[in-house]
């Protein structure tokens, strides 16, 4: 195992593109979680970006607010303007492992591990984030929503670092994250949802129901068109189009085919006047 | 006497140390020269061992040796049977105990095939890689049910089945008391099983010094004088060539009791052939298969009840997995038979128990020991009792309850210690009226709400909680209240001893046999020796878990330390206060009745100016000049044993309320009550913190923590990732009350307390639930441990399929 420190992003890149094998690493949360039972991880090499200060700031601009590839949960949990306006970063983040894990786990090592469990994922795919990727070749955007294409599978080449991730500015008048977990704190998702509203249309995002955190188009079309829902039961279609849920160790596809239907329902009974 | 510190709140003289990381852990002693092992483990549940290959792994630079059984010759032998069975009469029993390394097979996953030494950890792990093992699968068997089943592979072949043991004990006639029952209910249970997840692992350091020819062993364990004379017999020495220490220890909780696992059996010999001190701490992954483990049993029960549900008997037969092994005999099911009868009057029992052997992790006891199936079953039973005669669940406990004028009472069966089952003491009626008052429980009417009516469980109001972050929840939260009461053996023999010794410095040494895990001895016993000495709780310096400094003992389990050591401590300080006040008597040419000994001085009543310290007094009770006169011996010291005839009865009531998302099947514990009786109290604040561990513990058995074994016996979650615990956000502030029925079989009156919180959880979250979801999902019954978010979301559908329409 060998760990590379480049200093700067320039060098990081050029690094990156002279050996694309490289582990890119932020926080090193997830490959810690990983390194004890999955030994094939201790002969790679990585490429440790915690010296690359460029990437750590986050800012805000007129229209959108920037994340850098190093910026940390923490980062965003002691910004009182993401509070006020993009509040389910915050609630996301503070679902994140333990406060010493939100103080080194950054949003973009959350997007590139693609854990269909990610809990900083789904609000950023709520809010239409946008995910800049930077190399020698140069630069590129992909929304969030169309970032995944797999179980572990994204729109990033081996030479690219995801360097910003940038979360435009609307006004939201809903705005819901839920994770259920199988216990209050510390817990890996066995279904979770964010939800939003603003003049760009809903959005509806679940994790842990799918390879990969995903957005709920025939549960959007419900929303939008206002079509009559009587019970939490009447989602289960639209549910059962957009996820793919499995039975695994945390819970099993019936749990999460139907509570994903059940925390939308009471969540939005009293938003939409379609729900009754 | 006075008695300023029995009874006393008194903050814990080992705190300091350990809460400033100053404690030392086996893992803290750095010996220099130390090699680490590391264990080659089965990968497979149940296989044949063809051979093993470690000439690779002898290879790899630092590798100072690799170990198999074979090279262990007449060192291998199987582990002791630590506890032979009850004599009960018609037993079955089979003892096949723990081998320290595999030999022609192996029987569970992560059983030790070889142990690999070298000069790091890192280089041991690596060459655990290279070490090639054949071995050639067998079917496994991991379920208790199928283990016993017609043709299930067979686990020690010799034996031609998987069973270990089967007894049956019997009082009065339960067929008989059946045959008048009113009402007769009988149901099947389940409870699984969990690790005991202490928070440090079990390690073990042995150091072979050849030119003093001494072994020293420190281990995470709870009973070093065993370990000790085992090792010295094993090893060919004398047990004064074999030192055992077992430091702080993070936690016990039963699976670090004295099992000889096989690396406290196999470094202290490699440490001899090496002439090296060799160290192995256990890993979290290592500890889910190689550290004991608890609780598997499957109940089909059964309960007579009169018309006014009186108890009129109760049977239940049983199947306890023992795993591959079944070192500690009978203990386990034995606590279920006995601790079933709970605080009742049950005239008539009939319990029946097989024990199988599966191809999962050894069993012994946890914390709790076999007590909370037994107290699941009978809470249960009384809970379907009740809701099937209309009766209110306090009341028809109330009911049964033992009433204070009958004891001592005999169950008229044995007990774990082979003594008959007889409750020393006890008075249950009051606790449950204070839990009642505690919880704010409402006794419930005969007629359940009409149908349609507003549940007295909903509770809209209080429904969403600010403060527990999960987001902006719209749903009801439907709140449950339980209440449920427990009896527990505790305190059982055979003997512990203590030595008092007054230094020169007026200060006090004490030295007791048993080890310490976090009970709080340091300062318990201490409360004990100070009362009686007149010195403060602090200038008593305690010692523990040496065997060097004592020599005869057994150990820290079955919530035995302060009864059975706190007693011997207590009969220790008082032979030395006889001591000094005969020597002041002496000295001070005073009748010793009219002497006081109050802050560490012997004082004369009513002449103030004639006195002597207790540090003056030991000085001249051991004179550089003079013979020691015949009869008397020098020093104030004094060594004394105490050996309880059996155990005494500890009881308690648990009370909960929980409120439950029914769409989730995610379940917050908002209130928990504990009343507990131990006896007599020596120091509330430690016994309050015992039962708090307690009750998180019974908390994660109830509904979080759950091995996912699949039927070949490989285990799916071994990480805490997986593998939840409680944590602080899902175990609630717990209000305790104390109520002392002093036990009659001890000076002191004390009754332990070690287990006590952990032993009822599971019947109180079972009934609590129930009655939460009482209207929402109709007749839905909590039969199995532990109910996960998961199992609980399924009962939850199935009661609402099943219940029809009649709530809506």
């Amino acid at each position: 195992m060998s760990v590379l420190l480049p200093a700067s992003l320039a060098e990081a890149l050029e690094t990156l593109a002279a050996d694309p094998d490289l582990v890119p690493m932020a926080g090193g949360t997830d490959l810690l979680v990983h390194w004890p039972q999955h030994t094939e991880l201790h002969e790679r090499s990585y490429l440790d970006l915690s010296g690359v200060e460029e990437l750590r700031p986050h800012r805000w601009e007129t229209d959108e607010l920037v994340l850098g590839g190093l910026t940390t949960y923490w980062d965003i949990i002691e910004d009182q303007r993401a509070w006020n306006e993009l509040p389910l970063l915050i609630d996301a983040a503070r679902q994140v492992g333990s406060i010493q894990i939100q103080t080194r786990g950054s949003w973009a090592g959350n997007i590139v591990n693609a854990s269909p469990a990610a809990d900083g994922v789904p609000v950023l795919m709520a809010y239409d984030a946008v995910v800049v990727l930077e190399s020698t070749r140069g630069r590129s955007e992909v929304p969030l929503s169309g970032f995944y294409s797999g179980y572990k599978e994204m729109r990033r080449s081996p030479d690219e670092l995801v360097t910003e991730i940038r979360v435009p500015r609307r006004a939201y008048d809903v705005q819901i994250f839920e994770k259920v977990g199988q216990r209050r704190a510390q817990a890996i998702t066995k279904v979770g949802v964010a939800v939003t509203r603003s003049d760009a249309g809903w959005r509806v995002v679940a994790n842990s129901v799918a390879p990969f955190v995903c957005r709920c188009p025939a549960v959007e079309r419900i929303l939008e068109q206002g079509t009559e829902v009587r019970g939490s039961d009447d989602l289960l279609p639209a549910i059962r189009e957009d996820v793919t849920p499995i039975d695994d160790i945390r819970s099993t596809a019936e749990y999460r085919e139907k509570v994903l239907a059940r925390l939308l329902y009471h969540d939005l009974l009293d938003l939409c006047p379609s729900f009754g | 006497m006075s008695s300023r510190y029995f009874g006393a709140r008194i903050r814990r003289n080992e705190d300091e140390a350990l809460l400033t990381g100053r404690a030392t852990f086996v893992d803290d002693v750095q010996l220099p020269g130390t090699l680490h092992a590391a264990f080659v483990r089965s990968d497979l549940a149940h296989g044949l061992l063809r051979g093993v290959d470690a000439a690779a792994a002898l290879e790899r630079p630092g590798v100072m040796g690799v170990f198999t059984a074979a090279d262990l010759g007449e060192y291998w032998q199987p582990g002791p049977l630590l506890v032979p069975p009850a004599p009960i009469e018609g037993l079955t029993f089979h003892a096949r105990t723990q081998v320290p390394l595999a030999r022609e097979k192996v029987r569970h996953v992560g059983e030790p095939i070889a142990v690999v030494v070298a000069e790091s950890r890192y280089v041991a792990e690596d060459a655990v890689e290279d070490v090639i093992v054949d071995l050639e699968p067998l079917e496994a068997v991991a379920d208790v049910r199928a283990a016993l089943a017609e043709g299930a592979p067979v686990i020690h072949e010799d034996l031609g089945s998987n069973l270990a043991a089967h007894a049956v004990q019997t009082k009065g006639d339960y067929d008989a008391a059946r045959a008048t029952a009113d009402l007769v209910l009988g149901r099947d249970f389940t409870y699984d099983r969990g690790v005991s997840a202490a928070m440090e692992n079990r390690g073990v350091l042995a150091q072979w010094d050849e030119r003093s020819a001494q072994l020293t062993v420190w281990d995470t364990t709870q009973a070093p004088i065993p370990i000790r004379n085992g090792l010295a017999s094993m090893l060919g020495l004398s047990e004064s060539q074999v030192r055992v220490v077992a430091p702080f220890i993070g936690g016990g909780f039963g699976p670090k009791i004295m099992m000889f696992y096989p690396d406290e059996v196999l470094l202290p010999w490699i440490s001899m052939r090496l002439d090296r001190p060799v160290k192995w701490i256990e890993d979290r992954f290592e500890n889910f298969f190689s550290t004991t483990q608890e609780r598997g049993q499957l109940h089909e029960a059964e309960i007579a009840l009169s018309s006014d549900g009186r108890i009129l008997g109760v049977k239940d037969v049983f199947v306890h997995d023992t795993g591959a092994y079944d070192p500690y005999g009978l203990t386990l099911p034995i606590n279920t038979q006995c601790t079933l009868l709970g605080p009742y009057d049950v005239p008539n029992y009939y319990s029946e128990f097989r024990v199988a052997f599966t191809n999962r992790p050894i069993v012994t006891p946890i914390r709790g020991a076999g007590r909370q199936q037994g107290v699941f079953i009978m809470e249960r039973l009384l809970d379907l009792g009740a809701r099937e005669l209309g009766l209110d669940r306090a009341e028809i406990r109330r009911r049964n309850f033992l009433s204070p004028d009958a004891f001592p009472h005999d169950h008229e069966i044995l007990f774990q210690d082979f003594a008959p089952l007889v409750y020393d003491s006890g008075d249950y009626e009051p606790a449950l009226d204070k839990a009642i008052e505690l919880i704010g429980y409402e006794p419930e009417g005969p007629v359940q709400s009409e149908p349609g009516g507003a549940s007295p469980a909903e509770d809209g109001g209080e429904g969403t909680d600010g403060e527990d972050g999960e987001g902006s929840s719209r749903r009801k939260r439907l709140r449950g209240t339980g209440i449920v009461s427990y009896i527990e053996g505790t305190g059982i023999g055979p003997y512990e001893g203590a030595r008092v010794r007054v230094e020169a410095s007026g200060k006090v040494c004490l030295v007791t046999g048993v080890g310490t895990q976090g009970q709080g001895h340091f300062t318990s016993f201490a409360q004990i020796v100070a009362d009686q000495l007149g010195v403060g709780v602090t200038d008593v310096r305690v010692v523990t878990g040496d065997t060097r400094e004592f020599h005869w003992g057994t150990g820290t389990f079955a919530s035995r330390g302060a009864v059975v050591a706190g007693n011997a401590c207590h009969a220790a300080a008082v032979a030395v206060r006889e001591k000094i006040l005969r020597k002041a008597s002496e000295i001070l040419e005073v009748a010793e009745e009219d002497l006081m000994l109050t802050e560490g001085v012997v004082r004369v009543q009513g002449v103030p100016d004639l006195s002597i310290g207790l540090g003056e007094l030991a000085l001249r009770s051991n004179p550089l000049r003079g013979a020691v006169e015949p009869g008397t011996e020098p020093g104030l010291e004094a060594t004394s044993y105490f050996g309880p005839r059996r155990g005494a009865t500890a009881s308690g009531v648990h009370a909960m309320v929980v409120s439950v998302d029914p769409e989730t099947a995610m379940v917050e514990i908002e209130r928990y009550v504990v009343v507990h009786d131990c006896g007599t109290v020596i120091n509330p604040l430690i016994v309050e913190g015992q039962i708090h561990g307690g009750v998180a513990h019974g908390i994660g058995n109830a509904f979080y923590e759950e091995l996912d074994c699949d039927s070949e016996g490989q285990l799916h979650n071994a990480s805490f990732m997986d593998y939840l615990l409680p944590t602080a956000t899902d175990v609630p502030p717990i209000r305790t009350a104390h109520i002392e029925t002093p036990s009659p079989l001890n000076p002191l009156g004390i009754k332990g307390v070690g287990e006590a919180g952990a032993i009822p959880v599971a019947a109180l979250f079972a009934q609590a639930v129930e009655d939460a979801l009482k209207e929402w999902a109709p007749g839905l019954e909590v039969r199995d441990i532990p109910l996960s978010p998961n199992r609980l979301f399924a009962l939850i559908e199935e009661a609402r399929a099943g219940g029809g329409e009649e709530g809506a």
